[in-house]
């Protein structure tokens, strides 16, 4: 700590020594009591890092619902969690026009801010309404802010029941 | 490097420190000065780990007890963070104690210094006032009910203390308000004024310096060193040793959290934080109308002391060998207050031991229904049974359900253990009274009725209903006698029944003698609004001796 000055240096200075080590163990002291307080600190401040998300698989209903020629919205109900509190919130995918016998199933988030796109029957495409962002039925980008195409959830059936992945 | 010292750039932070790094050291000064550091360096911690702990707790009684919850479980560090922040409250406490014992025994509590003391003695309240308030916080049994009885010494407080309470509460009950009410003060108003204290007994500290100790106050000081580096040094090693000793307690038990506050449960036994043992005890031996005395006069006197101290005691002597009065006063309050913390421990050890290890009573019958009564068993019934949604409110008014935290003080074991397997033959026989909600014949087994009357006669409030020394058994015929006159006299029939006389406004007395306990008819005549507070019973303002004359009739009526 060169800048708290000398101004006792001159009137102890016999001592040199036993000074050197005082103000050594003044350092380490309390980087130590700092150290204690800090990575703990952190670590609880930081704490939602550290949580790993859940896979649910979520039950959207008989595979025979989803048999039309446009993308289909499949609307469920699932239970969140934000720290102490649970709540069950309501939300849907869009499950693609079957074409093979696997059905796609495209998360409704919008790959730019996060908006809920919807299914524009005109334009065949689907739409963002916060930034016009537009993707494809495929979810590709058309056009528009979108970075990324929406993304793909995982989809199971399980005898004629069909079931998605979501992460919370 | 000496030219810094002059540099006019120097300024600000720099210059601060150095002000407080080069403060000259009296000769003398040392370790028992480093108790004052811990405690900045306590609040520090307190104020870090608040933050913290800030960021996840909700004021809130239907979501606070869930937040510490997460805390504790689901946050990383959680249960270390708020363990450091709980035992570092109690590390506050025990320094305090230090600090101001060896401010006291050194003087430095005389002028010019009696500012620096008047600060320190309201940053105790102010300590304690945190201690109080982040008491609740947790929304846990202990701290709804601990809390509780902390309101109510306030309530004690004459004409004050009705409104006192419901300041307090936020409102006629403990509730949701009270918790933000609580939540406030210990993290906003609090550690404002905490702040504004400690800035000055800091400002005071410089201005006057630190106190040598074997000095009279006018003494010429001989000065060794400054601050910086062998009394920061000290200082460091104390507290590096004391935060360690906290964290050393928070990871090895944590910071308790008990099931989540059910106001319901009239059952459970408050116990307050050990710094509050003292007062606890005090209370305890202080009974009835001296309670007040207790809970609100000596500790007022107590401060009122602290805080006058310099102006009583003017004498610049700060030699301890030259002050003996001091010496011998401050030596006796401390032995008062550690030996009544202690006690308080103590008796609070024992009691919690009796009530995990309850005394059992074998019942003796047929072989095949020999049994064992326990209270535990009673407790599982009172929770089953839901005898709290009626009986839990406290013993409040006319024509509501009894509470029962007293009953161990009011009912007689044999009537309550009758009563419990049949409480409609039971009544039936009393007459009288018939309360709006009548209580349901739950076709308890003897065992069952044994074991909950167990249970409801452990339930004892002594502080209310103290033992009386009187022996009403011993009591002559003249008495009896005198008691009956005085029962017509006063009109009692005209509430109450007695046999065939009298109205059934007020409970029937025809066999109050086999059911309630001789001190508990003393107490409810002498003072019935304060155990059931708005009952319809008038207080007669009996004497002593007329009380006891009626006493011994009300217990031949059986
Ligand atoms: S959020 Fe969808 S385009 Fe911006």
């Amino acid at each position: 700590m060169p800048w708290i000055g000398t101004k006792t240096d001159t009137m102890v200075n016999q001592d040199l020594p036993r000074r050197n080590f005082f103000k050594h163990a003044i350092v380490v002291l309390n980087s130590l009591i700092a150290l204690a307080l800090a990575v703990p600190g952190l670590g609880f401040l930081l704490s939602p890092i550290f949580k790993n998300e859940e896979e649910i698989w979520i039950e959207l209903g008989p595979q025979s619902r989803f048999r039309s020629e446009a993308p289909q919205k499949a609307t469920f109900k699932y239970e969140s969690t934000a720290g102490y509190t649970r709540k069950v919130r309501n939300s849907f995918v869009w499950i693609l026009p079957d074409s093979s016998e696997a059905l796609v199933a495209l998360s409704a988030v919008c790959s730019h801010t996060g908006c809920n796109v919807a299914w524009n029957e005109g334009e065949q495409l689907f739409v963002c309404p916060c930034h016009d962002g537009r993707y494809a039925t495929n979810g590709e980008v058309v056009s528009g802010p979108p970075p990324r195409p929406l993304q793909e959830l995982q989809v199971k059936l399980e005898n004629g029941t069909v079931f998605v992945k979501l992460l919370v | 490097m000496n030219s810094q010292k002059d540099n006019p750039k120097l300024h600000g932070l720099i210059a601060a420190a150095r002000h407080f790094l080069h403060e000259p050291m009296p000769k003398g000064v040392s370790w028992p000065h480093t108790f004052g550091s811990v405690l900045l360096a306590l609040i520090v911690v307190q104020v870090v780990t608040g933050l913290l702990l800030s960021f996840y707790y909700s004021p809130n009684s239907d979501a606070a007890y869930e937040s510490v919850q997460y805390i504790e479980q689901e946050v990383a560090f959680g249960s270390l963070i708020r363990g450091v922040h709980h035992f570092a409250a109690s590390a506050m406490v025990v320094m305090l104690f230090f600090h101001i014992a060896r401010t006291f025994f050194y003087g430095a509590y005389k002028q010019p210094r009696q500012w620096t003391w008047i600060y320190g003695v309201t940053l105790l309240i102010v300590v304690l006032g945190f201690a109080f308030t982040g008491y609740l916080l947790p929304w846990d049994m202990k701290a709804y009910f601990a809390t509780k009885v902390g309101i109510n010494i306030g309530g004690l407080i004459p004409v004050v203390g009705a409104y006192l309470v419901k300041v307090l509460q936020g409102g006629r009950e403990m509730g949701t308000t009270t918790l933000s009410r609580f939540y406030s003060l210990h993290v906003i108003l609090l550690p404002l004024v905490l702040v504004f204290c400690v800035g000055l007994h800091l400002y005071y500290i410089r201005l006057h310096g630190e106190t040598p100790p074997g000095l009279r106050n006018d003494d010429k000081i001989g000065f060794a060193g400054t601050f910086y580096p062998a009394q920061l040094f000290r200082d460091s090693l104390v507290v590096f040793l004391v935060i360690a000793v906290v964290f050393g307690l928070a990871a090895a038990f944590g910071a308790p959290l008990e099931a989540k506050a059910d106001p319901n449960d009239t059952t459970y036994l408050p116990r307050p934080d050990w710094y509050f043992y003292g007062l606890f005890q005090l209370l305890k031996l202080l009974l009835g109308n001296l309670e007040v005395v207790g809970a609100i006069i000596l500790p007022g006197v107590l401060v009122a002391i602290l805080i006058l101290l310099p102006f009583l005691d003017k004498n610049p002597e700060r030699r301890l060998s030259k002050r003996p009065g001091v010496l011998a006063g401050g030596s006796a309050a401390i032995l008062v207050i550690v030996l009544l913390t202690a006690l308080g421990g103590y008796e609070g050890r024992v009691a919690a031991n009796a009530a995990a290890t309850p005394d059992l009573v074998t019942v003796e019958g047929e072989i095949e229904d020999t049994f064992v009564v326990d209270p535990r068993m009673g407790r599982r019934l009172y929770v089953e049974l839901k005898c709290g949604e009626c009986h839990g409110h406290g013993s409040a008014g006319k024509n509501i359900p009894p509470g029962l935290e007293f009953a161990g003080n009011k009912y007689k074991y044999s009537w309550l253990g009758e009563y419990l397997m049949e409480p409609h033959r039971v009544r039936w026989q009393t007459r009288g009274l018939r309360p709006v909600a009548r209580m349901p014949d739950f076709k308890l087994s003897e065992e069952e009725a044994l074991n909950l009357t167990s249970y409801l006669m452990a339930l004892r409030v002594d502080t209310k209903l103290p033992e009386l020394g009187f022996d009403w058994a011993a009591a002559d015929s003249d008495m009896v006698e005198s008691g009956a006159e005085l029962a017509f006299e006063y009109g009692c029939l005209g509430c109450h029944r007695v046999g065939e006389q009298g109205q059934d406004i007020g409970p029937g007395l025809s066999n109050v003698g086999s059911k309630l306990q001789d001190s508990y008819l003393f107490h409810i005549v002498q003072a019935p609004d304060k155990l059931i507070p708005g009952t319809g019973m008038k207080n007669f303002q009996l004497d002593l001796d007329e009380i006891e004359e009626l006493v011994a009739y009300l217990r031949t009526l059986r």
